[in-house]
């Protein structure tokens, strides 16, 4: 089988702007917590290391696999977060970048990651709602329980649409 | 040609980890009552849903178009994928299947022109090969990657044509007397033997002597002569596709030569506007019966592309007695046949029982049993030696009923052509 995008020029592909902004994220992210700044620093840059050099590899089975390194990091850091506004804002924004690296794939069509920019935007905005309503409503200690249920109905349904994905198919009528 | 596709789009495995991802960093949340994780697992949560919403919504419809260039055993095969809006071309994944007998000389190279995906892909050909090309498999994905759906690809199915180039000149043969009448029989058809008939625009595969060089010089173009045909015979092209003890990727090899020397010497006949038949016997006879035409090249050629290797290896003398069913005695027969086995050569007695005169072409197994040999040196240099031997001799056995060609450089058939234009050697069984 021949698939096209797994050319020469990959290498040079790999370490592109989206790369480099998520190491500069991530890192920030992590001077935010409590783990110390160094231990910090090196699990977000080892993380997108890891990542990256996942994506240099030639072996068809470790490409795919390469966003894994930089989401365990992520989830490290987040682990160690502390519970300000900011630093969820700086997580929210992490991931964000995260997924806009995952879009730069070396083995696809150069400017995944530009193209991808507008597919972000309702996670964006769903970020956005979500911080504000959290740190900047009134009475930001929101009740646990209420939070919690919300959280369960949504994996809930998540999983259901992930078992039917014929409900998004939309195909014309034979007789339009 | 459209093909239909899958039924339905899916969530790529990437989707799966995400939400994997975020379902772990909102338990963490969860346990140490901090919202950080919960914000952070937000967005990976979202995209895979907002994924499907935002994206195409019905099958998205490419046209495919495509050429094959290249000479000799290179070839660079160009494919343009036009999608309709408002599929991007760069959310396109394109898989093209390498077809049996070609190898891959480099990596694909994808490239957007404009509104069209560009895939170039640099092919070459060890041996001779005539084959399709199908149409690629086409699937389109999200910018992210966390969806994708099946793609109604419509377009034609390439064809990859390289047999030795001599082969054009195989048309112009004195063919064995087949016609229902004594002597020769004049034909309306033209070509480029017989009586002179008249002068046409020349074309690529016209030799020197067929052009007129003074008429080129008077009208500044290269004109050549044409000539009402003296239609003497019939020729029936016979593919042996059985199954040998050299093994299935050995016999697929020999195959794929036999049926691209079977498509030069077939395109060569049909160009001089002789009848020709072709037959392919693997554990039954399957024949296209004696016409003539461009209908007649398209069925050769179909004919040919499906044919594959049979599971079972039918008896030789099963093929003569259905042969003599359908085409009649005598007449100019090419056998093309590895020769490598007892049945195979009894093929040739057994076709001159029935009245056939076979001339056999046979590509020769050593030259591939070599590449796929991992043998020493040493004991390469004596299983070449010993195959050798085995190959005269079976070239020989054959010789006794019928002339047999050692097809060894498998480029060239300089040797095959010059045989089949010497109608006394080919009397005297030289």
């Amino acid at each position: 089988m021949t698939e096209p995008g797994a050319s020469p020029a990959r290498r040079s592909r790999v370490v592109r702007w989206p790369l480099l902004l998520l190491a500069v994220v991530l890192a920030g992210f992590g001077t935010l917590g409590t783990l110390p700044l160094a231990e910090s620093v090196a699990v977000a840059l080892s993380s997108v290391a890891l990542g990256a050099a996942f994506r240099l590899l030639p072996r068809r089975w470790l490409p795919p696999a390469a966003p894994l390194p930089p989401l365990v990091g992520l989830a490290v850091l987040a682990g160690y977060a502390t519970a300000t506004g900011v630093t969820a804002l700086a997580g929210g924004v992490a991931a964000l970048v995260l997924l806009l690296w995952v879009a730069d794939d070396p083995d696809r069509l150069p400017g995944g990651a530009e193209r991808a920019l507008n597919r972000l935007l309702i996670p964006t905005i769903g970020l956005g709602i979500a911080w504000a309503s959290a740190f900047l409503l009134p009475g930001n200690v929101a009740p646990l329980g209420v939070g919690v249920a919300l959280l369960v109905v949504v994996v809930v349904l998540v999983a259901l649409l992930l078992r039917r994905p014929e409900v998004f198919d939309r195909d014309a009528a034979a007789t339009s | 040609m459209i093909e239909p596709p899958p039924p339905s789009f899916r969530w790529r495995p990437l989707s799966y980890l995400l939400v994997a991802f975020a379902v772990v960093l909102f338990a963490l949340g969860v346990a140490e009552r901090n919202p950080v994780p919960i914000l952070t697992g937000f967005p990976l949560l979202l995209a895979p849903i907002v994924a499907p919403l935002i994206g195409v919504r019905r099958t998205p419809v490419v046209a495919v178009t495509g050429q094959v260039d290249g000479a000799g055993g290179t070839i660079d095969v160009v494919f343009r994928l036009t999608p309709e809006p408002p599929v991007a071309p760069g959310d396109l994944r394109v898989v093209v299947p390498t077809p049996d007998g070609v190898d891959e000389r480099g990596p694909p190279r994808a490239a957007l022109e404009g509104k069209r995906l560009r895939v170039d892909l640099a092919w070459s050909v060890p041996q001779p090969t005539v084959t399709s090309v199908p149409l690629p498999q086409v699937r389109w994905e999200d910018a992210v990657g966390l969806i994708e759906r099946p793609v109604e690809v419509s377009g034609e199915p390439l064809a990859i044509e390289r047999y030795p180039p001599e082969l054009h000149r195989a048309g112009v043969v004195r063919l064995e007397h087949t016609i229902a009448l004594p002597g020769e029989t004049r034909s309306r058809a033209i070509g480029s033997t017989g009586e002179f008939f008249g002068i046409r625009e020349a074309t690529l595969h016209d030799p020197p002597r067929v052009i007129n060089w003074l008429a080129s010089a008077r009208a500044g173009r290269r004109l050549a002569n044409e000539y009402a045909l003296d239609r003497t015979g019939d020729v029936l092209l016979l593919l042996d596709a059985r199954p040998t003890p050299l093994g299935p990727t050995i016999d697929a090899r020999l195959l794929g030569i036999s049926r691209a020397a079977a498509y030069g010497l077939a395109d060569a006949f049909l160009q001089e506007k002789t009848r020709v038949a072709l037959g392919v016997y693997g554990e039954f006879l399957t024949i296209l019966p004696l016409a003539t035409g461009r209908t007649q090249r398209l069925r050769v050629h179909q004919m040919l592309f499906q044919t594959s290797l049979a599971a079972v290896a039918g008896p030789a003398e099963r093929c003569a007695v259905t042969l003599r069913r359908y085409y009649a005695r005598g007449m100019t027969t090419i056998l093309l046949s590895p020769l490598a086995d007892e049945e195979s050569i009894l093929l040739v007695p057994h076709l001159r029982r029935r009245g056939f005169h076979p001339v056999v072409l046979s590509p020769s197994f050593l030259p591939l049993a070599a590449l796929t040999s991992d043998l020493g040196a040493e004991d390469e240099a004596i299983v070449g030696r010993v195959g050798r031997l085995l190959r005269r001799e079976q070239i020989a056995r054959t010789w006794r009923d019928a002339p047999a060609i050692d097809w060894v450089d498998f480029w060239s058939l300089g040797g095959f052509v010059d045989f089949l234009n010497r109608p006394t050697l080919r009397e005297r069984g030289i």
